[in-house]
């Protein structure tokens, strides 16, 4: 029934065609039972393509060339041949070109066997290639490793995580004997009891192809011909789907050797949707759109990924607004919009722009004096002159580097092991912020750091250095925005990194050793792993150890070069040369910054790039990688860009199109305060100052103040500060690489009502509304005042007569200003960035 | 000779705490002018009775003027009073000590200097509006931090193209910063005082100052401002500063006299090795030490080694990053040799000089690292300042010469290496006490350990001349308290001394008199080789009263 109803919807569609055309135009095949699977797009008058496929015939220039099966060429004679597709009244051709048709392929275990536990799903990460495997039998994710599960299937024995060692008795799980008897066929087909379910029936070329692999002996064969065969890469057509409910779309697999020969993987890869409410796809490729949203589809085979993003549109409006375009961040977002028929809200108004970029840039609201000069000013380049102005200030500097001595991990730690040193550290950061340099100069110096520079502290947190293969991770999970923790004890189960990368990486940080006693030692790096002092009677061999292998591991890039050294050359300095010119790196440091400007990274979480977990808009993100690298990575001139960009400047309000999006900025979305900017914020406000007390769990510790005026963000280290406000709001105590929750908690509703924070500054001499007032101010004045400083607007007419009714209605007038200065800071409007 | 400069108050009453020593913690203002007069509060504890002030040296005198005790909540404190003159001829600093019931107090140092003197007003002036002026240079400001957070700010003018240098001298419990800024006002507080310059020591480390320094040139003509802050907020009593300031050249440090066998900054000289042999037998001539000047080269291109002949003073500079520099020697089989390293420019742990020494075929003999295993059971390494090696076998050698990290390089990471045979001597002599407060018929013991150098394998004869009269000075023996062995997993003969350790036993009479006023006497050490007797060796001086107990 639903077939039919997308043959009809398909039919319905190729009569709108102005144009079809065959994908791929032109193609080899190579020998014996080669195939190709084809589309048929057609072209619509508003530049959009669709599959029509299903609804198409295709027609072979010479019938004894092959067989055309549901748009799949198997070629069968050698030579020139052009398929014809006819579609919507319209033809289009493909030529094909057939050598060696009569030439098998020698058995090869990674190519035949491999294929068809990655299609039938068994060695995906929730089966067999998971962590430990399923039920003892254990295969590698995705077959990257099939020399290992050929092991495993022929010789038998259970998998452990941190051993090469089998366990247990080793029973095989095919059987030469008595092939049918084999494991992985009664399992596969359910004749024995199988967690994992029926994976082929008896009758499908699956079967038998296993079958008589182990009828004929089982044979490993050949590997192919070295890395050339080796699958470098899988393309996927189209590179992106936008379609509406119902609609479908055929997608087509192109696996790229090393060798540079391609093949047609379309019938040899595992489907997956990462949302099946939103897209679902079949095991042939066919991807059908549900409900309107985006996910992305997995392909897998051959130990690589690859995916396609799917974005399910809603209603066409009527007529799309014309938009103007700042720069290209607009283009990118404004296009995607344009495609997904969601129109971008209004430009914001000025107070909530500058409110905005004030808190983004500076982490300070504006002041009530500067709020009502920029409102009442006419200047068409006001916004540009305000954002320039902010980007050169001293809150510039204090805000950034308060942002970065999160990521940085600026700690002294409950201990205060070595003060003095962290302090060197916070300084660090806080010139490379005033001098905005260039972030990989800071990358350099952060993984590389030797000796007593202030960037080596991170790596003595406390009195030891800790373990390399968390230092990697780190520093990886930093500058790269990439996690290879899952691939410290096995192959990353999500992601193509595999456990001997992951300890090749390792590898730079092993030689890493520390000189000197406490507190004053520096770190070096031994030349090679090797021990410095020859008269050791024992040196010690400082490589890291493959925990699998248990052999020394040569550090080694990801991309599997290894790295050689000089005497004088320390891996760390060459790692951080690569790092840092690697594409990855300016891709996570844009991400970074955007996510601080919009709340939510291209890739989000920020340092959790995936194939599994796609960017939003991955141009968008390319092109301000690019941007990053041409302006020398330094921030400001990526900050500029984003602040610049109508998408940054749209309104919070939304409109009958964007409600719902959370994803697409075609709004601005309200993003809570963090807890150091909300208090800086609260003191704004009100007028009254925090002082912050050096106290561990409440209680004074060691006795030292921050100065009067100090701001939260200005505190080199804000956890040790004891503060309620901080206990409730969160601040990230920078064990690890830190990770602030904004969600919110009883125990903010509670500070709010009765906390110190916001009770006890309402009515003090000197704070805002109590001077005001003793000064003679009307209600009027202050109400406007509070509201310029609170939110840099002023108040709508009737918000002003609610305020001025509830003041009257109170006991007295001071009574009256506290209950609306508290309900000023205690809401939403004034704890959110919107 | 013993200060000329003690005041004493009639009737200074002897009265013995034995327990509780006199103790002075800090001094404000901590210092003055040559010339001048100080009205000074001196705070301590165990401080009752205090009669006098007593100058080791001279250059000062003073008395004191009164006494009270502090009130506060933790730890009640002792503030005596005291007016002190600094003589004109008064230089750097100078030591004093009180008198009290309980004897002769720690010391204290007074700053001496030249720059005129201004004292921190009474008013607040911790926000840059605040701001107290400095009203003309050069200036020494006594000011202190006495409360948590404190911070104190002075404005000042300077005109473009000046170049200022700013420098604190503090009490122990302070650890001073010092920042500059300029109220250049931003978008949001037309106020707003920008940093333009900080500096506190990145480091606390064995023989590094803690006081901050800046140097700073001002482009512009303007209003600025210097700040002085407690390190992390502390602030407190006793936490009292100076704060000198002038244009062009600042005050030279304070050279320690005392002999250092094993610290990375004590100079080497030409003379080392007749100093060494000072330290043993007078009179044996030693070689002359010839200086060689190693060229910094990266690894990657070395030019042939200098060769030395020992004993050679090779002074150098890593200059750039990957720096090794390298001179060539040649041993006789069975040769003792020491390496010694100073750095008189960087010093560790912002500079780490890696020696080794490998053998024709590249293969290293031996480095300045010594491997130990911690109590925590960890691998560690140690970098020294000083190594002793016995070439196993003749042939020719290279010295290399590098940082340990090999990413730092400039002409502040200077080194000077003395590679000389071995002078078997007495090395450093270490004896804790500075002061004795001796009761009459109370026995006393000083605990002096002798460090044996280069396999010293004679005696050490250990005295004290100048004790009180009445006060017998003996030899004696102490229970040595059980310790646990160190572990190495290195060859720790080479880079520490055997030490040895003698007990000197003061015995006050009944009856010997009381003294008015501390006594200095001398610990000396003379070595004595087989038979013959080396110098003698002015280890310290300690200062001694004698009292009677009870009232």
């Amino acid at each position: 029934m639903r077939a039919a109803v997308w043959l009809i919807a398909a039919l319905a569609m190729a009569q709108d065609a102005v144009s079809v055309r065959v994908v791929p135009e032109k193609v080899v095949l190579s020998g014996h039972g080669a195939s190709q699977q084809f589309l048929v797009m057609g072209r619509y008058a508003d530049g959009s393509e669709r599959d029509l496929t299903e609804s198409a015939t295709l027609r072979l220039s010479d019938a004894g060339a092959g067989e055309i099966r549901g748009g799949r060429l198997i070629a069968s004679r050698d030579g020139a041949v052009k398929i014809t597709a006819e579609a919507a009244g319209r033809r289009a051709s493909a030529e094909v070109m057939v050598m060696r048709s009569g030439e098998r392929k020698p058995f090869s275990f990674p190519r035949d066997m491999v294929e068809i536990l990655t299609r039938r799903g068994c060695n995906g990460s929730g089966c067999h290639g998971g962590v430990k495997g399923q039920g003892g039998f254990k295969l590698s994710d995705n077959g990257i490793h099939p020399k290992e599960d050929y092991r495993w299937i022929v010789e038998g024995g259970q998998f452990q995580v941190l051993s090469g060692e089998a366990a247990g008795e080793k029973r095989p799980r095919i059987d030469r004997a008595n092939p049918e008897q084999s494991l992985l066929l009664v399992k596969a087909t359910m004749e024995a009891t199988h967690g994992g379910g029926p994976r082929f029936r008896k009758d499908s070329d699956d079967y038998r192809a296993i079958l008589n692999w182990v009828r004929e002996g089982a044979a490993y064969g050949e590997e192919g011909s070295g890395a050339a065969a080796r699958v470098t890469r899988l393309e996927i057509y189209p590179g992106e789907i936008v379609m509406k409910p119902g609609e479908k779309q055929r997608l087509l697999v192109t696996a790229h050797y090393a060798s540079g020969a391609t093949e047609d993987f379309t019938h040899k890869v595992l489907y997956a949707s990462n949302d099946t409410g939103v897209a679902r796809v079949d095991a042939g490729g066919v991807a059908e759109m549900v409900e309107p949203g985006e996910t992305a589809i997995q392909v897998k085979a051959a130990g690589r990924t690859g995916r396609v993003g799917v974005g399910v549109i809603g209603k066409a409006t009527a007529s799309y607004p014309r938009v103007s375009a700042n720069n290209f961040i607009d283009e990118e977002v404004l296009a995607k919009l344009r495609r997904f028929h969601i129109a971008p809200s209004e430009l914001s108004s000025d107070g909530e722009f500058l409110r905005r970029v004030c808190l983004d840039l500076t982490g300070r609201v504006p002041p009530p004096e500067r709020a009502r000069e920029f409102l009442a000013s006419r200047d068409p380049d006001k916004r540009r002159k305000v954002i320039e102005a902010l980007l050169d200030s001293p809150e510039y500097v204090d805000y950034w580097s308060f942002r970065l001595s999160d990521l940085f991990r600026v700690s002294i730690f409950p201990v205060g092991i070595n003060p003095k040193w962290t302090q060197d550290y916070y300084e660090w950061i806080r010139d490379a912020v005033e001098r905005d340099r260039p972030y990989t100069e800071v990358a350099k110096e952060r993984i590389g750091a030797q000796g007593y520079s202030p960037a080596t502290r991170h790596y003595l947190p406390y009195l030891v250095i800790p373990p390399p293969e968390n230092m990697m991770g780190e520093q990886m999970r930093v500058f790269l925005g990439r996690r290879f923790d899952c691939a410290q004890c096995h192959d990353h189960p999500y992601e193509e990194w595999t456990q001997d990368q992951f300890w090749g990486l390792t590898a730079f940080f092993g030689p890493m050793f520390k000189l000197g006693g406490n507190p004053n030692s520096v770190i070096f790096d031994f030349p090679n792993g090797k021990e410095l002092a020859a008269d050791v009677p024992s040196p010690v061999d400082l490589r890291v150890v493959h925990p699998r292998t248990k052999k020394p591991v040569e550090p080694e890039l990801l991309d599997g070069t290894k790295v050689a050294f000089a005497e004088n050359e320390f891996p760390r300095g060459k790692l951080s040369e690569w790092v840092t010119k690697h594409p990855f790196f300016a891709e996570a440091a844009v991400n970074r910054i955007w996510s601080l400007m919009f709340g939510r990274g291209i890739v989000d979480p920020v340092d959790d790039f995936r194939s599994t977990n796609p960017p939003t808009h991955p141009r968008l993100l390319a092109r301000l990688a690019e941007e990053f690298r041409r302006g020398d990575h330094r921030f400001k001139h990526v900050i500029r860009l984003i602040v610049s960009s109508r998408v940054y400047q749209l309104s919070g309000e939304a409109n009958e199109t964007n409600a719902a999006d959370r994803i697409n900025y075609s709004h601005a979305l309200p993003r809570p305060l963090d807890a150091e900017v909300l208090l800086d914020a609260i003191a704004d406000v009100t007028g009254v100052r925090e002082r912050f007390v050096v106290g561990m769990n409440r209680g004074e510790w060691r006795g030292g103040k921050a100065p009067a005026g100090t701001r939260a963000i200005q505190l080199m280290e804000g956890d040790i500060y004891a503060t309620p406000f901080f206990d409730a709001y969160g601040r990230p105590n920078r064990f690890s690489v830190p990770e602030r929750d904004a969600s919110p908690k009883l125990a903010q509703a509670l500070h709010v009502l009765a906390g110190t924070t916001y009770n006890d500054r309402l009515w003090a001499p000197g704070s805002r509304v109590y001077e005001m007032h003793r000064r003679g101010a009307s209600d009027g004045e202050i109400i406007e005042e509070v509201y310029l400083a609170a939110f840099a607007r002023k108040a709508s007419e009737e918000e002003s007569a609610a305020i001025e009714r509830l003041i009257a209605a109170s006991e007295d007038r001071e009574q009256g200003l506290r209950d609306f200065l508290w309900a000023v800071i205690s809401s939403r409007e004034f704890a959110e960035n919107h | 000779m013993p200060s000329l400069g003690i005041a004493l108050v009639a009737g200074l009453a002897c009265a013995v705490m034995a327990q509780a020593q006199p103790r002075i913690d800090s001094v404000y203002p901590a210092g003055g002018r040559a010339g001048g007069t100080i009205q000074a509060v001196v705070r301590g504890g165990n401080l009752k009775g205090a009669g006098g002030i007593w100058f080791e040296d001279e250059g000062a005198s003073g008395r004191v003027v009164g006494i009270e005790t502090e009130k506060a909540p933790r730890r009640p404190a002792d503030l005596v009073s005291v007016e002190i003159t600094l003589a004109e001829r008064a230089r750097g600093s100078v030591s004093f000590r009180v008198l009290a019931a309980g004897g002769v107090s720690n010391a204290l140092r007074l700053h001496v200097h030249e720059e005129r003197v201004q004292m921190e007003g009474e008013g607040v002036h911790d926000l840059p509006e605040k701001a107290q002026k400095i009203a003309a240079l050069p200036v020494a400001v006594h000011g202190r931090i006495s409360e948590p957070g404190e911070v104190d700010y002075y404005s000042f003018r300077a005109e473009a193209g000046e170049e200022w240098w700013f420098r604190t001298k503090s009490s122990e419990a302070l650890d001073p910063a010092l920042a500059i800024y300029q109220i250049q006002g931003s978008w949001f507080d037309s106020g707003r005082a920008v940093r333009l310059a900080f500096h506190d020591e990145p480091v606390s480390y064995p023989d590094l100052t803690t006081e901050a320094t800046l140097r700073y040139r001002f482009e512009r003509a303007g209003e600025y401002l210097v700040r002085v802050n407690g390190f992390w907020g502390h602030g407190g009593p006793g936490q009292e500063y100076i704060l000198l300031i002038n244009k062009g050249g600042s005050d030279p440090d304070t050279v320690s006299r005392e002999w250092k066998e094993r610290t990375w900054t004590r100079r080497l000289e030409t003379d080392r090795m007749d100093l060494l042999q000072g330290r043993a037998l007078a009179g044996k001539k030693q070689p002359a030490v010839t200086v060689v000047e190693a060229d910094g080269e990266p690894v990657k291109a070395p030019v042939e080694p200098q060769k030395i002949t020992l004993p050679a003073l090779v002074t150098g500079t890593i200059e750039r990053p990957g720096d090794v520099d390298r001179v060539r020697l040649a041993v006789k089989e069975g040769e003792r040799v020491v390496f010694e390293v100073e750095t008189p420019g960087k010093t560790l742990p912002l500079m780490n000089p890696l020696l080794r020494i490998v053998d024709g075929d590249g293969v290293e003999a031996l480095t300045n690292i010594l491997s130990v295993v911690n109590s925590n059971g960890n691998l560690s390494k140690q970098i020294h300042p000083k190594t002793q090696y016995v070439f196993p076998r003749a042939g020719e050698f290279t010295l290399e010469i590098r940082d340990i990290t090999a990413v730092y390089g400039d002409a502040e990471m200077k080194y000077r290496v003395l590679v000389r045979p071995q002078v078997p001597h007495v090395g450093e002599v270490h004896v804790a006490e500075d002061r004795l407060n001796l009761v009459a018929g109370k026995v006393q013991k000083l605990s002096v350990v002798t460090d044996q150098e280069e396999g010293f394998d004679g005696y050490v004869i250990v005295s004290m001349e100048g004790a009180p009269a009445g006060v017998r000075v003996v030899a004696g023996t102490e229970v040595e308290p059980d310790s646990p062995p160190s572990q190495s997993v290195g060859k720790r003969e080479r880079f520490t001394s055997k030490k040895q350790k003698a007990t000197l036993i003061l015995i006050p009479d009944a009856g010997a008199p009381v003294t008015a006023k501390p006594v200095r006497a001398g610990i000396y050490a003379q070595p004595v080789v087989k038979g013959e007797m080396g110098a003698k060796l002015h280890v310290k001086d300690v200062w001694i009263m004698v009292m009677r107990e009870g009232t």
